[in-house]
């Protein structure tokens, strides 16, 4: 059975087929930039934990030396 | 006419599967994004920075009205 619109369905289909390659390029940089923040990220974070474990050998010191006060 | 459609539809299950694993990708990279931002940022640095600043703020002043009043005794 010959279809009528054949001819406008191919051209719908190679638009779609366009636009999701450009899109598939838009996600790939996308997911290369992101890569990149977290990267940069990673030094921050490391000094994020130094600062917990200060604050846990510290609170366990207090407690441990039997200096620890209650709060004001 | 057929095989055209064909190649067509073949190339977009190839295409719809590349975007699924971007997908993916991204929704790891914006896991991990958002732990760094609330777990390593806000908590470890924020939280534990600012109540160092305000508790050392609170016993400083609390040791000067002491000392103040333990001078004014005097």
């Amino acid at each position: 059975m010959e279809n009528p619109f054949e001819r406008q369905q191919k051209n719908i289909l190679s638009r779609i087929i366009v636009n999701v390659e450009r899109l598939n390029q838009s996600v790939i940089t996308l997911n290369q930039e992101l890569a990149n923040v977290n990267k940069k990220n990673k030094n921050i974070e490391i000094i994020g934990q130094i600062c917990e474990n200060y604050h846990n050998s510290t609170q366990f010191n207090l407690d441990a030396t039997g200096n620890r006060k209650p709060p004001f | 006419m057929e095989s055209t459609k064909q190649r067509q539809y073949a190339y977009l299950a190839k295409q719809l599967d590349q975007l699924h694993a971007n997908l993916q990708i991204t929704k790891e990279e914006m896991e991990t994004m958002s732990s760094q931002c609330n777990t390593h940022l806000i908590g470890q640095l924020g939280k534990v920075n600012a109540s160092w600043f305000i508790a050392s703020n609170r016993f400083l002043i609390h040791e000067f009205f002491q000392n103040e009043k333990t001078g004014e005794e005097k």
